[in-house]
């Protein structure tokens, strides 16, 4: 019995694949996976072709997400107001003040903390996130709209329902080259759940290799064989799984693969065909350079040239929707300063996407969120320090850059805070992170001229709300 | 014996991590867990487990429904390289000018590639970039895999490609010797034979390929080279090879 047992232990060992184990004699049909729902929902696009497949409508606005992990204060750069759009008792514990704190209205009359003393000296702002926003010109603002939406999440958790990058999808919403682009290994691409249902895996960006590997053929493939030749690979391989995923019949998600890999195999077959796929990187383009402060001597690796790649690629419709996850978000270690700094850098980066959407001369809808939030002590100061999480007191932004000029919003804000220095979750968004996102979404299919899809896509979850009340648009 | 094959070649996740973690040399992660919000290309642990989304974690019951699933980045990789008995280059020493050319070439593709790859094993990680990648990858290894074959000069005893003369005209890789080839890849990667199906696309493979170079590069050497990188990339890469 112990040899065997030693046997068994070195045999396992050794074991890698399912072929090993199968031809061991281990897994005679013996272990398997529940399907959770979920997974019928994910796997089936929404639109279709021949094999089902999400079309590349280029029409769509593209979407940016910029997910700040840990906490921002999202409601003390955003002025949040009462229901009346006035503001609420007192800002004491947002770090603000009183109520008579100085407000700087940008856009479709939304409240920025504005500066604290006399003059426009953009130093003197109370918002660090508004200055950041600043900090790129302001050419874009007379196009953009925004909406504050008072919404309260868990601190510091990645369980949060706020990303929309699956609903996108589901409206196909897709690029001409590539599905969807994130920074964080997870299924939404940032560092969120996704709301109602998860996107297609989006590929995971660090550098612009990722992005340049990701439309062609690299290794031998790539320079051994001729582009004729690189076609007939890409159509064996699509052959090859297309006969073996059809041998998988019996099993309970076969047809949901197969579609998948119909649908990559056509995206891919369409990749190796087209010899012009275009460019992807903006540091050769002077203007793009300079917003994003990006040069060729400038690794590959920085963070500031992969995200304007990845801005860049998403504004010119050659991806979906993007996700940038930024960390250090829960910042209350007793002082101001470390979320000033993060707070102005998260303002920064949406100034450098609204304009370099003004520059490309396209839509964009930019999305921002935060797990939970921060508190300050209960003070009168305008720069009270943080000292702790206060989730009940969060926030999300949508801003809608559009070059025709500024959209019509009806109002800069969704919900409401209390004078208690908290969301009101009477407000359908209040509470729910998932309706926040649906809002979100929901505003984006109007601005796309599809609300025809809200139902089919995010009905399940807004059985009971009434929709037009998420509307800004 | 029929419905006990086909048993068989239904694709399982053993999810019983004591046989992974025993694997310490392998380099696999343990069984990752699906989350109830993804499509498992989350690894980490804070994506397991319920949440308000409503899924579940996975459970092992003997009455479940089966699911296919996909190898994650590593295990593409490591079963490469198993499946054509290459070496494994540590991704830590890639560079160094001790390991062969080939497996660095090997390495240096795979690592290029990892964003590419799934971290989990859900099916609904397929993505065209994991297909793109996975090809690319394939053919750093095939590459690889040529390199050490067709410099045994008995090519009857090589194990993949039998009887090809890298040294003669790719009309010579053709009729009994592709075919012998082909049927090879299906065996020694995905453990069974070719069907009908895979056998009529391979052979339309190599019509096309021929057809599409000079009547020059018919006589050429070189494109004997290349027909077999083709072949060996698109069944190393297929997704009976990349899947668990």
């Amino acid at each position: 019995m112990k040899k065997s047992r030693t046997k068994q232990a070195e045999l396992l060992h050794r074991l890698v694949t399912r072929r090993d184990f199968l031809g061991a004699g281990l897994i005679a049909g013996s272990s398997y996976l529940v399907a959770p729902k979920w997974l019928d929902l994910i796997l089936k696009p929404a639109n279709a072709n021949a094999a089902d497949c999400p079309t590349n409508t280029a029409a769509m606005i593209p979407f940016i997400t910029i997910d700040l992990a840990g906490g921002m204060a999202m409601a003390s750069n955003f002025v949040p107001m009462n229901a009346a759009r006035e503001p609420i008792a007192r800002y004491t514990k947002l770090g603000l003040g009183d109520r008579n704190l100085p407000i700087e209205r940008a856009f479709n009359n939304a409240p920025f903390a504005g500066y604290a003393a006399a003059g426009t000296d953009d130093n003197t702002l109370i918002s660090k996130f508004y200055k950041g926003l600043r900090s790129k010109g302001t050419m874009f603002f007379n196009n953009t709209a925004f909406c504050g939406i008072c919404v309260r999440s868990r601190d510091d958790n990645a369980e949060n329902p706020f990303s929309v990058n699956g609903l996108l999808s589901r409206a196909s919403y897709t690029g001409s080259m590539m599905a969807n682009l994130g920074t964080a290994n997870s299924a939404s691409g940032g560092r969120h759940r996704s709301a109602v249902v998860a996107p297609p895996a989006p590929l995971r960006v660090s550098r612009i290799a990722d992005i340049r590997n990701s439309i062609g053929y690299s290794a031998a493939a790539g320079t051994a064989l001729n582009q004729k030749q690189k076609e007939t690979l890409a159509s064996l391989v699509n052959k090859l799984n297309g006969s073996q995923a059809r041998r998988l019949a019996q099993i309970q998600n076969a047809a949901e693969v197969q579609n998948l890999l119909d649908c990559a195999g056509i995206r891919n077959q369409s990749l190796i065909t087209s010899t012009n796929n275009g460019a992807i990187d903006p540091v050769n383009d002077a203007g793009l350079a300079a917003v994003w402060e990006i040069n060729t001597g400038i690794s590959e690796n920085d963070r500031r040239r992969v995200h304007a790649a990845m801005v860049y690629n998403g504004l010119m419709g050659n991806s979906g929707s993007v996700t940038i996850e930024l960390g250090g978000y829960d910042y209350h270690d007793n002082t101001r300063t470390t979320g000033d700094r993060k707070d102005e850098e998260a303002g920064k980066l949406v100034g450098q996407i609204l304009e370099s959407a003004r520059l490309l001369n396209k839509p964009v809808f930019v999305y921002v969120t935060s797990d939970g939030s921060v508190f300050s002590p209960d003070s009168a100061a305008r720069d009270a320090v943080w000292q702790g999480d206060r989730g009940e007191a969060g926030a999300a932004y949508m801003f809608y850059f559009n070059p025709q000029g500024r959209p019509a919003f009806r109002d800069f804000q969704l919900g409401q805070y209390t004078d208690g220095q908290v969301v009101d979750e009477r407000s359908p968004v209040g509470a729910k992170p998932d309706i926040a996102a649906a809002a979100v979404f929901a505003n984006w299919l109007k601005a796309n001229n599809k609300m025809d899809l809200l139902e089919p896509i995010a009905g399940r979850i807004l059985s009971g709300v009434n929709v037009n009340s998420l509307l800004v648009l | 014996m029929k419905n006990k094959n086909a048993l068989q070649k239904l694709v399982l996740l053993v999810v019983t991590s004591g046989f992974l973690s025993a694997c310490s040399d392998s380099g696999f992660s343990t069984g990752s867990t699906i989350s109830s919000e993804s499509g498992a290309t989350n690894n980490s642990p804070s994506a397991a487990g319920g949440g308000s989304g409503g899924g579940m974690d996975p459970v092992i019951s003997a009455k479940s429904e089966p699911l296919v699933a996909v190898q994650n980045y590593e295990q593409i990789y490591v079963t490469m390289l198993n499946l054509t008995g290459l070496p494994r280059v540590s991704t830590l020493t890639v560079n160094d000018e001790t390991n062969g050319t080939a497996a660095r070439r090997i390495a240096t593709e795979y690592l290029s590639r990892t964003s590419s790859f799934p971290v989990g094993p859900s099916a609904s990680g397929i993505n065209p970039p994991l297909l793109l990648g996975a090809t690319s990858l394939a053919s750093a290894v095939c590459d690889g895999l040529i390199e050490q074959e067709r410099v045994i000069t008995d090519m009857n005893s090589r194990v993949f490609f039998k009887n090809v003369n890298f040294t003669q005209a790719v009309s010579n890789f053709a009729g009994a010797t592709y075919d012998g080839v082909i049927q090879n890849f299906a065996q020694e990667f995905w453990g069974r034979a070719l069907d009908a199906e895979e056998l009529k696309a391979f052979q339309d493979a190599r019509t096309e390929f021929v057809a599409n170079i000079t009547a020059g590069q018919q006589t050429n050497a070189t494109q004997t080279r290349g027909l077999a990188l083709l072949t060996c990339t698109a069944a190393l890469s297929s997704f009976e090879s990349i899947s668990l």
